[in-house]
């Protein structure tokens, strides 16, 4: 509804304007204003706005801003739908009406100022078109509305908008702290004087300590008034009425065709009002509530009251019962639990012979085990023993059977070999037949050495008879009788075949113990002769070879 | 605290606060003996718990069973009661004796026909009262020995109830005596190979698992003994 409001004023504040553009034709104009308005509201939203904008010194700048808002939303609804507008006439200026009616209670301010602000801008004029608007509104609405639909019957337009007449006559005073010494900024609070921020109880009481500064204080507002009214005066010195001739004042007078009340006369009344000092306020009386109801006394007889075992019947009951019944209760519950445990130890019982009676057979198992286990072993061994008995019979059987002639063999062989022997017969076999070897031996030695020194013998004499008969001139000599003791007196002429002989010689001479011997080798050494002087050569190599035997068993003689 | 002169209401009556407490213990003591006396047998019960002596209260509860004509009216429990008021001295007064069997609501003819196995003047060894209860509650020696042992031993019940061997082998021979059938030759046969079998726990008690097999008669058991205990 403000928006409408703000539509009204929109219009209001156009027509001044519209006033300058076309300043002639002032009277004629007075129903144009409507149309190019209302043509311009649909067509113009920007426009308008900022015609608002320009006008905006004064008044409700919450409302404006409100109402900037609802006018391009407004303004959009005609672009919306313009071919209905014609239908919407008898409509429109019904809600315009309602609004210009409503004005009043959203904004008082609003609207005010604006009349107010019409005042100060162009008062007379402002005024006198207002007026001049109102008186001629109702018979220019036939007409502005056939000219609306004459003009554009897309758009719907108002030739005069309908709206409640205002009323002149403030009901208020005109407060002094007019928004012209504070002037009025729209929306914040915060900014807002005459909210209080900030701590409240470190505000400035000032006048309140002060009593008797009242005459001060009246100062001071008269002061203030001054001050206001040289403000006002100030302003008053702009463009306004010439001063009155003298003698005569300057009453405003009402100079329309129809009378109106003034109204703006303020009823001023002087009232006064004493207030006693403060005083503490008294406590509140006890409330006692009055007393309602009637007395009334009344006697008890003795037993009357109270009869015992009336009383003590519920009490008994209660005591006799519980009793009864919570002995019964824990009677079961330990009978209940004795059978329990009764019987749980009856089954230990049991269990314990029986698991007796189990170990004990057990037990005889396990000795049963043992002894056939050990009985085995036994047996085993028995049966080994036996087996190797055998065996060993049988081998000693085989061994005995295998090695039987072995005996013999082995006293045969050893008999072969040598070993049993007659200790005699190899005591003579040892002792004396080498010994008698020998002696033979050394007989035959004997003969030879004879032999072979007779060899020599004649060998040399025959070199000698040889030497001799080729020297002829040495005597010979018959070696034979002088064989044996010339023996060596020849024989030192050559050295080796006289140390043989004289060897030989001792020789035959010390083994010459037996005269037998002897005898044997003479014989020998003569009848060889005749064979040994062919074989000179070998029995000198003979002779050598036995003379070397002879050394050694010289050797082995001695 | 006595009772105000006046009292205005219920809870003014002041409840002793053992009271609730006794009762109890009357109670359970009452539900677990079933005695056929009640009266009687509270009267026992109150004096002897004044006199601080041991209640006659049976351990476990026995249901008195129904068919119970001709018997003593003597169980295991009761006698078990008994020696539990009696087993501190070896020696019991017969009237006293017949005071704790009256209170226990026990014919008093049992009585007398109890005693009358043993003959004794004032007085009479406790061990052998119980050894006669015993027999009277079970037909053979065995049972009646198998019933001893579980009133005397000190093994939880259901256990291996042990008694020591000596005790035994007095009852034993106590019982042998007394009764005709059996000759003392076998009964210290008997014993003896019980005391093999026992020997070798070394601790000198024997228990019912040595000499008691329910489902088996005597000479089984000798047997059986013999074969178990090693």
């Amino acid at each position: 509804k403000t928006v409408k409001s703000a539509k009204a004023a929109s219009l209001v504040r156009s027509l001044p304007k519209r006033r300058r553009t076309y300043p002639g034709g002032a009277a004629g104009r007075s129903q144009e204003p409507e149309e190019p308005c209302a043509a311009v509201l649909p067509r113009k939203p920007a426009g308008r706005k900022c015609r608002e904008f320009q006008l905006r010194t004064q008044g409700c700048w919450a409302t404006d801003a409100a109402a900037a808002a609802g006018l391009c939303g407004a303004g959009s609804e005609p672009s919306v739908a313009p071919t209905s507008y014609a239908g919407n006439l008898p409509s429109r200026p019904l809600p315009l009406l309602s609004l210009l009616l409503a004005s009043g209670n959203p904004c008082p301010w609003h609207y005010l100022h604006l009349s107010g602000s019409h005042d100060t801008l162009a008062p007379t004029c402002v005024k006198a078109k207002l007026h001049r608007k109102r008186g001629s509104l109702p018979p220019d609405m036939t007409s502005a509305l056939t000219d609306g639909t004459s003009r554009a019957p897309s758009t719907y337009t108002y030739t005069s908008r309908p709206r409640a007449l205002p009323c002149q006559r403030s009901r208020y005073r005109d407060s002094l702290t007019q928004p012209d010494e504070e002037p009025m900024r729209y929306g914040n609070i915060m900014y807002d004087r005459r909210v209080i921020r900030g701590n409240t109880y470190a505000l400035q009481t000032g006048p309140l300590l002060g009593q008797p500064d009242s005459l001060e204080l009246q100062r001071q507002r008269e002061a203030k008034k001054r001050a206001l009214a040289r403000k006002q005066a100030q302003e008053q010195l702009r463009p306004q009425t010439p001063e009155p001739v003298e003698g005569r004042k300057h009453v405003d007078v009402q100079t329309e065709l129809y009378l109106e009340e003034i109204a703006d006369r303020i009823i001023e009344v002087d009232m006064e009002c004493q207030t006693d000092a403060f005083l503490d306020r008294p406590p509140t009386p006890l409330f006692i509530p009055a007393k309602t109801g009637k007395d009334v006394a009344t006697q008890i007889l003795e037993g009357e009251l109270f009869d015992f075992d009336l009383e003590v019947k519920p009490v008994l009951e209660v005591l006799v019962g519980k009793i009864i019944e919570q002995s019964l209760l824990e009677v079961m519950e330990e009978e209940e639990l004795a059978n329990l445990r009764a019987s749980q130890r009856e089954y230990e019982e049991l269990r314990n012979s029986e698991r007796a009676e189990v170990q004990r057979l057990e037990e005889q198992e396990r000795r049963h085990r043992e002894e056939k286990e050990r009985r085995k072993k036994q047996q085993w061994e028995i049966v080994h023993k036996h087996n190797e008995t055998s065996q060993k019979i049988a081998a000693r059987a085989f061994a005995q059977r295998y090695l039987a002639d072995l005996l013999p063999s082995v006293f045969g062989s050893l008999r072969d070999s040598g070993y049993f022997y007659d200790p005699i017969e190899r005591d003579i076999e040892i002792g004396f037949l080498p010994w008698l070897m020998n002696e033979v031996e050394k007989t035959m030695e004997y003969s030879m050495v004879g032999r072979t020194v007779l060899d020599m013998l004649i060998r040399e004499v025959v070199e000698k008879r040889l030497y001799m008969y080729e020297h002829k001139e040495e005597t010979h000599r018959s070696p034979e009788p002088e064989d044996e003791p010339g023996g060596p007196g020849a024989v030192t002429e050559s050295l080796e075949a006289s140390e043989f002989p004289e060897q030989s010689m001792s020789q035959t001479q010390g083994l010459l113990l037996d005269g037998d011997y002897v005898q044997r080798t003479t014989y020998d050494r003569r009848s060889s002769q005749e064979r040994k002087f062919m074989e000179e050569t070998e029995l000198l190599e003979q002779d050598e070879e036995s003379a070397m035997r002879k050394s050694l068993e010289e050797e082995e003689l001695s | 605290m006595p009772l105000p002169d006046t009292m205005f209401c219920a809870q003014q009556i002041h409840i002793p606060p053992e009271l609730p407490d006794i009762l109890k213990q009357f109670t359970k003591a009452a539900i677990r003996t079933q005695p056929a006396d009640v009266l009687q047998w509270s009267a026992g019960y109150f004096s002897a718990l004044s006199r601080g002596d041991p209640l006659p209260v049976k351990d476990r509860m026995e249901m008195p069973t129904a068919t119970q004509k001709t018997d003593t009216g003597l169980t295991p429990g009761l006698l078990k009661i008994l020696h539990k008021q009696c087993h501190h001295k070896q020696y019991v007064e017969l009237t006293d004796l017949e005071q704790k069997w009256k209170n226990l609501c026990l014919p008093k003819e049992k009585f007398k026909a109890l005693l009358q196995l043993d003959p004794c003047e004032n007085r009479i060894k406790w061990i052998n009262f119980l050894a006669l209860g015993c027999s009277m509650l079970g037909g053979s020696l065995n049972t009646a020995l198998k019933h001893l042992c579980e009133i005397l031993t000190d093994d939880p019940e259901g256990g291996p109830a042990r008694i020591p061997f000596k005790t035994f082998s007095y009852v034993y021979r106590y019982l042998a005596k007394l009764d005709s059938d059996v000759s003392s030759s076998e009964t210290e046969s008997y014993l003896a190979s019980l005391k093999e079998n026992i020997d070798t726990r070394r601790n000198g008690m024997i228990g019912l698992s040595d000499f008691f097999f329910p489902k088996r008669n005597l000479l089984e058991n000798r047997e059986n003994s013999e074969d178990v205990g090693h």
